[in-house]
């Protein structure tokens, strides 16, 4: 089976944060152009480069010896409607996604990270129609500052037991990897 | 809370074959608010907010005396430019129900026959921060049954791995989200159930 090969890369829309290209791919001879979502700039050198785009926390604290998971009710401008997920956001330039990870807990929930352990490495959101590269974490963490919120960002946080996550997330709109990795969570917890 | 927002009109800024590009321009508290987003569906706004499934993942296993095997599929994804390791997955067909999708997928990108399926997460967004995609993801037990039905840009190789080696497997290769989260909620399930924790 012969591999498609990437003759061209086109940028077509011109937003801000997003954007969409055209790649033009050669297969069987044949031209086969496809469009591709990117948050990045794109070229046809840096097309097969994985590159992490984001992180998403998943953060937790143990008091009393019961474990509480802090989940995010946010506006997501996207989906019209406030959703409930786990903390998460691009990583900024020159910043590795550990460091993402600990200033998003910051911004979003107002949290010292005291420990992080990854949950999966780098990996492909939706690698049908985006490029984006996600990696995500758990982590214990320690609620003692006020939130950093961005002008636009509307987040609250919803504090659950462990014990309540499961039926939780089975039953909110929330973003599949926050679901995901609760149960994850969860059960490696149980597991313990 | 007491922020007023408000969807005021979406403008679509591109339209292409599988995905379109829009524009909803929000009032904040008052003040305009623009925010670009991607949508495999056509937008207005009235169904922003509309419940719905785009698509569906599935985990497929199958079980072989007392070993379980997890059906991954290895595929050239053109957003990527390159082969990655990934569970079946795609579109609903118009008229399509999320259910007979995922036996649709399965019997096309594996040539498997579902014999059980349940839900593994309930619906959700894959990236609500820059679309409302949102799928829906099972754990099917399958069977290899036949051959597998491609498209003609579709590149897919089966490769069998064995649950016991499912984290190191995961961890150390270029994959779609989805195949990495739903392997370690299933190792992590099975791992309790035969604790009998569950």
């Amino acid at each position: 089976m012969q591999k498609p090969i990437l003759k061209s890369v086109e940028k077509v829309t011109d937003t801000q944060y997003t954007n969409m290209y055209l790649y033009n791919y050669e297969y069987n001879k044949k031209l086969m152009p496809y469009y591709v979502t990117s948050r990045r700039k794109m070229t046809k050198q840096n097309a097969n480069k994985p590159v992490a785009d984001a992180v998403i926390v998943l953060p937790y604290f143990v008091k009393n010896k019961k474990t509480y998971v802090v989940f995010i009710k946010e506006f997501r401008y996207a989906v019209n409607s406030y959703i409930y997920d786990l903390p998460a956001g691009l990583i900024d330039k020159g910043e590795t996604a550990s460091e993402a990870a600990a200033r998003e807990l910051v911004e979003e929930i107002g949290a010292t990270c005291k420990s992080l352990i990854p949950c999966t490495t780098l990996s492909y959101v939706s690698p049908g129609c985006f490029n984006e590269g996600t990696v995500t974490f758990f982590a214990e963490v320690e609620l003692d500052k006020p939130q950093q919120l961005e002008d636009g960002e509307i987040i609250d946080l919803h504090i659950l037991p462990l014990e309540e996550v499961i039926d939780f997330v089975d039953n909110n709109i929330m973003g599949v990897q926050g679901k995901m990795m609760t149960k994850i969570f969860y059960y490696k917890q149980k597991c313990k | 809370m007491n922020n007023n927002i408000k969807l005021k009109s979406v403008e679509t800024v591109q339209k292409f074959d599988r995905i379109n590009v829009y524009t909803y321009h929000f009032s904040v508290n008052s003040r305009p608010l623009d925010y670009n987003l991607v949508s495999r569906r056509k937008m207005n706004k009235k169904n922003s907010t509309e419940k719905h499934i785009d698509a569906t993942v599935i985990f497929p296993y199958i079980k072989k005396g007392k070993d379980t095997f997890i059906v991954f599929i290895r595929q050239f994804r053109f957003p990527i430019n390159d082969y990655i390791y990934d569970l079946p997955a795609g579109r609903l067909e118009p008229g399509e129900d999320a259910l007979e999708c995922a036996k649709r997928e399965v019997a096309e990108e594996i040539g498997a026959r579902v014999l059980k399926i349940e839900p593994a997460t309930s619906p959700a967004y894959t990236s609500p921060g820059l679309t409302n995609e949102c799928i829906a993801t099972y754990f099917a037990q399958v069977e290899m049954v036949g051959q597998q039905s491609l498209e003609e840009y579709e590149v897919i190789d089966i490769e069998l791995v064995n649950l016991k080696d499912i984290n190191k497997f995961v961890d150390t290769h270029t994959m779609g989200m989805t195949g990495k989260m739903l392997s370690k909620m299933f190792y992590y399930q099975q791992l309790l159930n035969k604790k009998g924790k569950i």
